[in-house]
């Protein structure tokens, strides 16, 4: 099970394809279970500044690029002579592109902010490089970081 | 190229494999209140004079069968079907691009190598409706059913499906994944081995 986040979209297809090379290394008709592997990916809500809302158009269009790769090895039939994904895990990874273009009240500059915030502490307490393990996300990194060094939203 | 065998058809529902993605699935346009241009390219390969379903749009069945020496297309609409007799134009080993038109209030036309064979008035007609619809190649119906299957076998080489703007699904059966065949406009549009 995956809790699917602001991060997991720039390596989830990588995610996916080796869930599929695992599914197809263990795939038999000898077990109960038609899959020997299942790619069950749930949303993270909470707390909200990881969430996938807080990214720009194209980081979620990668979470629709992963939808259509699962598709891809989709099985026409959930049976033990098959052994891509089901229409459950395809349809998981889907309703994460819907929800994260969906429109409803999300603060996106606040949570954004708190992103921000959030991952600077990170770095500061853990030792690690947000910009440099996740290049994807500097553009916005740097222009919350001004926001928040100007006062605005912070 | 795929060729369908007797007891093996493929189907165009793409539908079927996820219920919620694409949004838009390609059968979808073929609901009966849409504008839709089907177009297959094959070689029949089968020379019996058994009936045969090269292909069917289901539920409300519309379809081309074979004889031995005529055809009869089934157009479905919804106050009845109509059976249209028709010399036959689909031969043994002759390749032939078969072609279905609808344009809702307007026409249901077949097409054999480009050329109008008939033409449907649906000015007050309606073409069948349906909410899932799809298309069943080398059968009349599901083997599960086993009824009005009319097996038969052919080479096909294209399969191409357009709204009234542009394809929405091509294939030309080069790649293959879990015996679907990828759409080639990147749609997923994929037509499946049942």
């Amino acid at each position: 099970m995956a809790t699917f986040n602001a991060l997991s979209v720039f390596t989830y297809d990588e995610v996916i394809d080796r869930t599929f090379e695992l599914k197809k290394k263990h795939a038999n008709g000898q077990r109960y279970w038609v899959s020997a592997l299942q790619l069950d990916t749930s949303y993270l809500r909470w707390p909200a500044h990881l969430s996938v809302k807080i990214l720009e158009p194209e980081h979620k269009e990668l979470i629709r690029k992963s939808a259509e790769k699962v598709l891809y090895y989709g099985i026409k039939e959930f049976t033990s002579d098959n052994y891509g994904f089901s229409n459950v895990e395809i349809q998981k990874i889907k309703r994460i592109y819907d929800y994260a273009t969906g429109e409803d009240d999300f603060q996106v500059d606040k949570y954004r902010v708190d992103f921000i915030k959030f991952v600077d502490e990170l770095d500061k307490r853990r030792g690690t490089d947000f910009n440099a393990t996740f290049p994807e996300l500097k553009e916005l990194y740097d222009r919350y970081q001004k926001r928040i060094s100007l006062g605005i939203l912070a | 190229m795929i060729d369908i065998k007797k007891g093996f058809p493929w189907v165009f529902w793409p539908s079927s494999i996820c219920d919620t993605f694409p949004e838009n699935p390609g059968n979808k346009i073929l609901s009966g209140d849409q504008y839709f241009h089907l177009e297959f390219r094959l070689t029949l390969t089968d020379n019996s004079e058994q009936q045969k379903t090269l292909f069917a749009l289901v539920p409300r069945f519309t379809g081309l069968d074979l004889y031995k020496d005529k055809m009869i297309l089934t157009v479905t609409c919804e106050d009845g079907p109509l059976y249209i007799d028709l010399p036959l134009l689909v031969k043994y080993q002759e390749e032939v691009i078969i072609s279905l038109e609808h344009s809702p209030k307007e026409f249901f036309r077949l097409f054999i190598n480009n050329k109008v064979i008939h033409e449907v008035d649906l000015k007050e007609k309606i073409f069948g409706l349906s909410e899932s619809p799809h298309i069943l190649i080398g059968a009349g119906n599901f083997p599960k059913n086993d009824f009005n299957l009319n097996y038969t076998d052919f080479s096909l080489h294209e399969f191409t499906l357009k709204d009234s703007k542009e394809v929405i699904s091509h294939h030309k059966f080069e790649e293959f994944i879990f015996d679907k065949s990828v759409d080639l406009t990147g749609n997923l549009n994929f037509i499946h081995k049942l």
